[in-house]
Order: C-alpha cells, then structure tokens, then sequence
C-alpha cells in the first residue's frame, strides 16, 4: 500500500473578520482494488454466453482538517479528488 | 497568522498531511499609551479608545499581563518608587481578534524625597541626660531623707528614693530595674540634667513618679512608663524614648493616674517605639478626671504607638490644654480619646508635613 498524496490551498492569505474562507484540498492515492465483473447473456432458447471485466477502484481515503484558531471548516463538496471546505474568518 | 494542517488517511492508516497558513486582520490599529505618575506607587496609563475595539483591552507591564479592561486606562496601583515599568497595551475584538501591540511605554517613578530632618532645638541625645565630661561617682541604691539636700555627680545603679522635701538631683545616671527609679515621697523635688534608665525592667516599671516633681532635660529610657503622674509635675525640654515593650507592658510615655492635677509637659521629645500603648495617655475611667494641664511645644512621635495621645472619653475636664505640639500619628490616629472634651486644642500639626492636626 502506498501513502496518499495531499495539497491544501486557501483562496486568500488574509481575511478580515467575518469574511468567507475557502480551503481546497486536492488528494490522491496509487492504490486501488479490483472487482471482477461478470456479464452473462442468456437467449430465448436459454443459449449463454458470458465475460468478465474488471472495475478498478480507488481505496477509500479519510481528510481530516485541523485549525488551531478553533474554526470549524464545514465540508462543501469532495468529487474524490478535490474536497472544498469553507469557514468564517 | 494561522496554519491549517489537512490529513488524507487511507484505509490501513497511510497518512500525508498538508498545510495552508491565514491571517484574520482585526482592523484594530495600537493603542498609544500616555502615561501619568500619581504617586511614587501609582501610575495611571491611559489611551484613545481604538475603533472597533469592541472586546476589551489587554494591559501588560514588563511584558506580563496585567489583566484587560473595556475602558481605555489601567490604573497600576502597586509599583515601587525609582523603578522603571513597561506598559503596553493591545485592543480586541468581540470576536477574540486581537489588534497590534503598542509601542512600550516606559516609566519610571519617582524616589520620593527624604523625610525632613528633626526640627533643631528638640530634646534628643545631644541636649538631655548628663552633660559631657562630667565626673560620675558610682554608689548604690540611694534613699534621700534630708530636706534640701542636692545630689550631684553621682552614678546610681539601684534606683533613688526621695523622703523629704526640696531635693535636688543633677547630673546623675541612675540605673535600676526596680519599679520606680526616682521615686518621690515628699515635694519640691528637682531632677536636672539626669539620665533614668530602667534597664528593661518588667513589672510596670515607672522613670520618675509620682508628682510633686519638676523634670528639666533629662534622657529617659529603659523603663515602661517615663513618668507615672499622681500629683503635680513640670517635665521640660527631656527625651523619653526607647521605653520597655516586652512582656504584656502598656508602654506610654506619660501616664496621669486618677484625679492628677497642675500638670505641665513642655518641649519634651516622647517617641513611641513599636508596640507602645502611647505618648502621653490622661486618665480615662470614673471621675475625678485630670485638671490643669498643659502640654504644648512637644514633640509627640506616635507611630509605634496605639495613640499619640489620649485624652478622657468622659468629662468633666478643666482647664486641659494640648497646643503647639508636633504630632506623628499613631496607629488609631492622633488621639484616642474624645477631643471635645478638651479646652484647648490648637496649633498641633504633623511633624512631617506641618499640616494641622
């Protein structure tokens, strides 16, 4: 198993309070686990013919966000790769 | 300025972390603190209020936080004259955001001067006791029983009594621990020039007692009570200090037992020293109270004592007069006792500073 890769990048480097924060984080990892799929076709007369793909999937990885000031940064979107979270200065 | 520290975990706790940094501008600006010396122990701070300061703010001196305060000042009631103190200042907001520090504001607070020397002229070591270069003759425990007799040169380890009329005394040291050394049986007893020393004695132990007597420049010491006062007495231009304290003693300078009359204390100097009860303490319980007394142009230095100088809580008084004296206040003030009482009280003011008393 290799470790994940991760970057974290904020849309500003300074705020002024009570205004919005968005921290972006883009992540990945090398491994992945194999699923066998097999696709069976069975005619009328009950004649079968079948196949295997295999699907490939990403490991499931876990962000964890950590802020000394105590601000919570709420989740606002993940598509797997890139995670959005966001707070109030 | 604030770092984010981002953690991806995988399922068999492979890690990697990542990290983005952030400031929060409180759009505070720093206080300039202003700084003004009240006193060689009280230094007030102030500054203009900061726009958007609505927390507080927090004050340091030396770096140490003294507390925050929602006013624009810090009074520092506690600093020691002739050291210098940092102070510096930074405002918040409600939100916890803190705006730049000020620019130390140094201070250094004034050593107060030295108390004024003693007033020239006052009884003190120089001027009382017997004078330098007099020959002493040393001799026992001395009891005096011819009329008129002076007694001159002498140094006395036991104490004197006086048993007949117009004596003199001068230019003695008398030494005793006994209860009274000088005690006086008879009248017109003259004590000049003398220094009484009651050795730390205990038991109520008296300088001179008790009445019929006139003191000039005497140095008093040693004993619990300078004088014990039951008759007629004139103490002029003497030192009483240094008396006993030890042992459960109620020390006082002068004290005037019951009904004692035609008193006068004139330029003496009486120091109370830690522990004392008073000065000078007049009868203070069932009548007759004292009468006709006069102590004016003392030096009466209370701090040591309980009172400077007591005077009777009840009436009725006649003819007691304290005016002109130089007063230090003791620990319940100037004078215990009830003020109105007496017919006189004029022209008493602190030693120090002069302001009346």
């Amino acid at each position: 198993m290799s470790t994940p890769t991760v970057s974290a990048v904020l849309d500003k480097p300074s705020y002024s309070p009570g205004e919005r924060m968005t921290l972006t984080v883009t992540y990945a990892d090398a491994d992945t686990t194999s699923y066998p799929v097999v696709v069976t076709v069975t005619d009328a007369a009950g004649g079968q013919g079948s196949a295997t793909v295999n699907v490939v999937r990403n490991d499931q990885l876990t962000i964890s966000v950590s802020d000394p000031t105590g601000k919570v940064w709420v989740p606002q979107s993940n598509d797997g790769a890139r995670a959005v979270y966001a707070t109030t200065a | 300025m604030s770092t984010i520290v981002v953690t991806v975990t995988d399922a068999v706790g492979n890690a990697a972390t990542a990290s983005a940094s952030y400031t929060v501008s409180s759009g505070l600006t720093a206080p300039v603190l202003v700084g003004q010396i009240q006193t060689e122990t009280r230094v007030l701070v102030t500054w203009a209020a900061i726009a958007g300061a609505t927390g507080s703010y927090d004050f340091y001196r030396n770096g140490a936080q003294l507390g925050n305060t929602p006013s624009p000042d810090w009074l520092d009631p506690d600093v020691t004259p002739g050291v210098t103190y940092s102070y510096t200042a930074r405002a918040r907001t409600s939100a916890g955001v803190f705006g730049p520090q000020s620019t130390p504001l140094r201070i250094t607070t004034p050593i107060p001067p030295p108390p004024p020397p003693p007033p020239p002229g006052y009884p003190d070591a120089t001027n009382t006791g017997v004078p330098a270069g007099t020959a002493l003759t040393p001799r026992g425990q001395l009891t005096i029983t011819t009329a008129g007799a002076v007694v001159e040169g002498l140094d006395i380890t036991g104490g004197v009594v006086v048993a007949a009329a117009n004596v003199t005394i001068r230019k003695c040291r008398i030494r005793s621990s006994t209860q009274y050394v000088i005690k006086n049986n008879s009248t017109g007893l003259l004590v000049e020039d003398c220094e009484i020393d009651g050795l730390n004695g205990t038991g109520n132990s008296m300088g001179l007692g008790d009445g019929n007597l006139t003191v000039r420049r005497c140095n008093i010491h040693g004993t619990e009570n300078g004088f014990n006062v039951g008759g007629p007495t004139i103490v002029e231009d003497s030192w009483i200090h240094d008396l006993y304290t030890g042992g459960g003693a109620h020390t006082d300078g002068m004290q005037f037992n019951q009904g004692a009359s035609g008193i006068t204390v004139r330029h003496n100097t009486i120091v109370s020293r830690p522990g004392s009860t008073s000065c000078i303490i007049m009868w203070d319980e069932g009548n007759p109270q004292n009468r006709d007394v006069l102590i004016e142009n003392n030096r009466l230095l209370g701090p040591g004592a309980a009172y400077t100088i007591y005077t009777p809580r009840q009436g009725p008084l006649s003819n007691v007069r304290i005016r002109n004296n130089r007063m230090l206040p003791a620990g319940y003030g100037y004078n215990g006792g009830n003020q109105a009482l007496v017919t006189e009280w004029s022209g008493n003011v602190n030693d120090s500073t002069g302001a009346p008393v």
